[in-house]
């Protein structure tokens, strides 16, 4: 079974009591949009469902990605940003 | 530092730790320069801490302070923009966060401050972790 680990960043992330979560792909999946992965997220945990819609991504800590057509390939570093505290 | 096609010097640093004093000048013909300095205060909610712990995904951090700073060095005609901020722990009192912006007028220096730290606050991928002091047992 191919997976997709997610690193949680900020709020999220303490809200949630952790900063990785392991998505399971599908046999005949090679990849999965942003949006099946907010959807992935949400049901792994569902306490932190509701600020899910308004995370978006980093894809290598250096690309970011706010469309929910993305589409991830498993090997990249993905992390899923909640609400931040710069300043 | 990077020079915007519209003339506007954009100059972002990530430090490990508190700040030190800065050093930054602004262009020449400049007639106003703003700067603001957030400092750690003694607490986070209500609780009393010792220390900021900040937290960045790096290089895209840096990369959404540039665009930012072009984006309001644009939108307000600013002629510089500079910003540090810190990585790692930031004691109490100490300065973690600067933002020097200049102008040929004043007029559009503080909303154009405003504006930055709010959009900072609301996306760039900054988190901040604080180091509460543990109550002394009696």
């Amino acid at each position: 079974m191919k997976i997709l680990v997610v690193n949680l960043f900020g709020k999220i992330a303490i809200d949630a009591g952790t900063r990785k979560v392991i998505i399971g792909l599908t046999l005949n999946q090679d990849e999965l949009t942003f949006g099946e992965l907010k959807k992935a997220v949400a049901k792994e945990l569902p306490k932190i469902a509701p600020m899910i819609p308004y995370c978006y991504l980093a894809i290598d800590r250096q690309i970011e990605v706010r469309d929910n057509r993305y589409k991830i390939k498993p090997g990249a570093e993905i992390t899923l940003i909640g609400q931040t505290a710069g300043g | 530092m990077i020079r915007q096609p519209e003339g506007a010097l954009i100059q972002v640093e990530v430090h490990s730790g508190p700040l030190k004093k800065s050093e930054y000048k602004a262009p020449k013909g400049v007639g106003a320069k703003l700067i603001f300095t957030g400092i750690v205060r003694p607490d986070e909610n209500e609780k009393p801490i010792s220390a900021l712990r900040y937290e960045m995904i790096l290089p895209l951090a840096n990369i959404q302070l540039g665009r930012l700073a072009s984006e309001i060095a644009k939108k307000h005609g600013l002629k510089s923009v500079a910003v540090q901020h810190s990585e790692g722990i930031v004691p109490v009192g100490k300065p973690s966060f600067r933002l020097v912006l200049s102008a040929t007028h004043r007029k559009n220096l503080f909303a154009a401050m405003q504006e930055f730290i709010n959009e900072m606050k609301r996306f760039v991928a900054i988190a901040k972790h604080p180091i509460y002091i543990k109550p002394r047992l009696p």
